[in-house]
């Protein structure tokens, strides 16, 4: 590098530039990648996520999102993952209220 | 209708849930035709807030409240401040195992006054909620809810028996609500009504969206819709938007147009006006509506200066609505 620096002053000012840029730019991407407001409750993360892309994330809202009440094309790619889950305890079956089993 | 599809009624949507499927909040599950919560005791946030930050200035000033959420949420607002988790499926978040009696006791080990069930939507969440907000009544912590309203009337009318205070967004026209919420404006405002028949203390907010419901007759509509069906104590939160979720596009609120808006409450009679998500300097304040001396300052969410005595303002001793303790 004390080569690079004598013979090409100018290279050499790049590449500083370059080293100092990246280091400021991965630390201000994983500050802002962060998501707002972690606490830690009996040492335990409260929220950690590992988010998908923009484009997945966005790709995946709308294929969740109905308007009529329904939710069934969104939840395809569920089948079995949401008992595998429920069963695994990461999910819960508690007994929902207000519901009318009823042929109308 | 088929036998085993079933028809949920905790809020205005109906849906009727095929086996396998789940309802448009994506937490209540038709499992083997049994309908289940996918999110009872599975919080995917939990933290301590000030409980001015929900906003509520008028309940219990400078405490804090233990706040938890749950994924999913029967609102679709295409300005979401919370969307990475309330437009998202249980299996997408996060979860923690905190059961009801374990958010009590979290609560009152960090010296939290309420719970305040929050970020998402308690309605989509109501099994967990209830259930918790009995148990906090038991321990003298008092329950809170933060919501959009969409809960129908029997089961809001069972959780108000243990909930103390809420805050009710009231966003814009009803075609606000069917463009921009998809949602609807009826089950709101029936929601604010209910609350106030079983004694909820209640604050309102409202989000201003640039160039969507920022216009003086949005306003103007708002505020004589709120004096119409609240009457002018109830204590109105204008609060400013930032660029999020699907109107990254827009900018955020300017000031002048939150403070243009709090005057026109002001002046069409609102009592308590507030200004909240930027420092608002008069409008972060609480002033006796009658002798217009300052009752309660405030600076951001630091511990506010509270100079009530009894509830009224020192000076004239008018009545200032709320719960001071």
């Amino acid at each position: 590098m004390g080569q690079v620096k004598m013979r090409y002053p100018r290279l050499h000012n790049l590449l500083t530039a370059l080293a100092i840029g990246a280091v400021f730019g991965v630390t201000a991407w994983s500050l802002y990648s962060r998501e707002p407001g972690l606490l830690t409750v009996q040492g335990k993360p409260m929220q950690e996520e590992t988010l998908p892309s923009p484009v997945e994330r966005q790709l995946k809202i709308d294929a969740g999102s109905t308007a009529d009440g329904t939710d069934t094309a969104g939840n395809a790619g569920q089948k079995g993952r949401t008992e595998k889950m429920i069963d695994a305890g990461q999910l819960s079956r508690h007994p929902a209220r207000f519901f009318n089993k009823e042929r109308p | 209708m088929s036998a085993s599809t079933i028809k949920c009624e905790l809020c205005f949507r109906f849906c009727q849930i095929p086996p396998g499927g789940r309802g448009n909040c994506r937490v209540r599950y038709n499992l083997n035709g049994e309908l289940v919560s996918l999110v009872y005791g599975k919080p995917c946030s939990a933290h301590i807030d000030p409980i001015e930050k929900k906003p509520l200035f008028h309940f219990l000033p400078g405490s804090r409240a233990f706040s938890i959420a749950t994924a999913g949420c029967n609102g679709h607002c295409l300005f979401c401040q919370n969307w990475e988790i309330s437009q998202r499926e249980p299996e997408e978040t996060d979860n923690m195992d905190m059961p009801p009696a374990a958010v009590v006791e979290n609560a009152q080990k960090s010296g939290c006054r309420s719970i305040a069930y929050t970020y998402t939507d308690p309605s989509i969440f109501y099994e967990y909620t209830y259930d918790t907000s009995v148990i906090a009544r038991k321990k003298g912590i008092k329950n809170v809810l933060v919501t959009a309203g969409f809960l129908n009337e029997r089961p809001l009318r069972e959780l108000a028996r243990y909930a103390d205070a809420a805050n009710l967004d009231l966003k814009g026209n009803e075609e606000f609500y069917r463009k921009i919420v998809l949602a609807e404006l009826k089950p709101v405002l029936d929601y604010l009504r209910i609350a106030r028949e079983e004694g909820i203390f209640l604050e309102l907010t409202n989000l201003i969206v640039p160039t969507l419901n920022d216009k003086k007759e949005d306003i103007e509509w708002l505020v004589k819709t709120i004096l119409d069906s609240a009457g002018p104590d109830v204590p109105l939160h204008f609060s400013r938007f930032f660029p999020m979720y699907k109107l990254a596009n827009l900018y955020p609120t300017p000031a002048e147009t939150l403070f243009d808006a709090a005057h026109i409450a002001e002046d069409l009679g609102v009592h308590y006006v507030y200004v909240g998500n930027l420092p608002s300097g008069e409008f972060e304040n609480t002033r006796c509506p009658r002798c217009k001396d300052t009752v309660i300052t405030r600076r951001g969410y630091t511990m506010p200066d509270v100079k009530l005595v009894d509830g009224k303002c020192p000076k004239c001793g008018e009545k200032i609505p709320g719960v001071w303790r």
